[in-house]
């Protein structure tokens, strides 16, 4: 039976679980995750253009997510008091890729971490990941790391921004864009192991290094 | 087994290595010895193929076939193993995986994982490394000892020809210089055709590689040889004293 696309799904969950979203075939998926909930989320290569997540009171979650289909997106996270979310992002691209993050802290010692790695074969990569302290959220983290591996730097851009909005909280970010170390190139060729094959090494180590299922895209980079 | 001939070579317009030679036979241990800044390193990188480096002149030999050329890949499949003064740590790559890779490679066929799993057991128990650091990203959050310990575990796996220890001991403390320098000396052992390169600024390796010959480098080229009394001169007077006994050696 065919799947049906629709424009958006609304899910409510109030139980720990893993979700696929795979199961999905829309172009909006908003998820309410319930208080003292722990969700763990795997998305691969799916065409949706929109994540919302609106984590509760004390909730928990996990996203992985890999895309080598030139898919563009936003995903925004909402999270209230003393939930945390950390956002796993891996990218391939051959055409163009726009990433947009927002994570909005909406109350206090809450947590967020994103991780986003994307590597390009050709075409484009952009991260705009943007951590929002906002009024009221008092102790809470925010943490950003954005890295693309690319021959040319034109084709690589990553907007990492902090609005800060309360005190004290602990903000850190970092972006790095530029092609393998040659260093560790060298190190893996002086083992008998060829340019190209040290490359798929490093590009499996890049994009599945923070991923909770490795074997579920080692075949897909 | 290697064969270095009138090697010159530069880096950034700089001249590094300057008409050197050494020739390097089969089931022997070398040594090159040298104060810092006189091209040890650098002659360990280029026999390994480091294309940052550029040969102006000379050939390197290894089994009666010239390497100038030949990618740095292929040298390690050849049997040239250089043990990494600083080696790096790269992220997301474990151990086990960069080895069993470099393993495959070598031998042009897949090494079922069983055999794998039982020979690294072995060889990492040998060198004092857990399981769990071999499943860590390749040196990542090791000491630099256990980076060290990371080296010859590979070349236990990797079965080289021709190791070339590139300041082996450096960053060693006395328990696991002895893991390294027994395990070292027990690989040449038990291995046919096996040579060493040594190059180091210290003697206290050879308390466990007894080598044939020690060289003393200095301005890209090496400027002295002996046996291992030479490497205990030089600690025992410096280099400046053992060039000044040189002397007197050629005027006698």
């Amino acid at each position: 039976m065919n799947k049906i696309t629709v424009d958006k799904s609304i899910i409510n969950i109030d139980k720990n679980q893993e979700i696929n979203t795979n199961d999905y075939n829309c172009n909006e998926l908003v998820f309410n995750i319930g208080e003292n909930t722990t969700v763990f989320f795997m998305d691969i290569n799916t065409n949706i253009r929109k994540y919302i997540f609106n984590c509760g009171e004390n909730s928990n979650i996990e996203i992985n997510k890999f895309n080598s289909n030139d898919v563009s997106y936003s995903i925004d996270i909402n999270l209230y008091k003393r939930a945390s979310s950390k956002l796993v992002i891996s990218t391939v691209a051959t055409n163009s890729n726009n990433v947009d993050i927002n994570v909005y802290h909406k109350e206090e010692n809450s947590y967020s971490k994103c991780i986003n790695n994307g590597i390009i074969k050709s075409g484009s990569i952009l991260y705009n990941v943007n951590g929002i302290i906002e009024k009221n959220s008092i102790n809470s983290t925010v943490l950003q790391e954005s890295k693309i591996i690319t021959k040319d730097v034109k084709n690589a851009t990553i907007k990492p921004i902090l609005i800060i909005n309360e005190t004290p909280i602990e903000a850190n970010h970092s972006a790095s864009i530029g092609y393998y170390n040659e260093n560790d190139l060298f190190y893996l060729e002086s083992r008998g192991i060829e340019r190209k094959t040290a490359i798929e090494l490093l590009n499996k180590g890049i994009l599945t290094s923070n991923f909770k299922y490795k074997d579920k895209i080692e075949n897909l980079i | 087994m290697l064969q270095i001939n009138n090697l010159t070579v530069e880096i950034d317009n700089k001249k590094i290595l300057d008409n050197f030679n050494i020739d390097i036979k089969p089931n022997t241990i070398h040594v090159i010895m040298g104060p810092n800044g006189v091209g040890k390193s650098t002659l360990s990188k280029v026999i390994m193929g480091d294309k940052n480096y550029n040969i102006l002149s000379g050939k390197i030999i290894f089994n009666n076939e010239e390497i100038n050329l030949i990618p740095t890949y292929e040298r390690a499949r050849k049997g040239i193993f250089l043990c990494f003064q600083n080696p790096v740590e790269i992220e997301g790559v474990s151990n086990n995986e960069m080895i069993r890779t470099a393993l495959n490679s070598k031998l042009d066929k897949h090494v079922g994982i069983y055999d794998f799993i039982k020979q690294i057991e072995k060889s990492s128990k040998e060198v004092k490394l857990t399981d769990e650091m071999l499943k860590r990203g390749v040196n990542v959050g090791f000491s630099g000892g256990e980076k060290k310990k990371n080296e010859v575990l590979q070349l236990k796996i990797l079965k080289p020809k021709l190791i070339i220890l590139d300041e082996i001991d450096s960053g060693l403390d006395v328990d696991s210089l002895k893991v390294v320098g027994e395990n070292i000396m027990q690989y040449y052992n038990e291995e046919d055709n096996v040579s060493i390169l040594i190059i180091t600024h210290y003697p206290r390796i050879l308390n466990y590689l007894k080598p044939d010959y020690v060289h003393v480098m200095k301005g890209g080229k090496l400027v002295k040889t002996g046996d291992i009394t030479l490497a205990y001169d030089i600690e025992k007077l410096g280099y400046d004293r053992v060039d000044i006994i040189e002397s007197i050696d050629k005027n006698e």
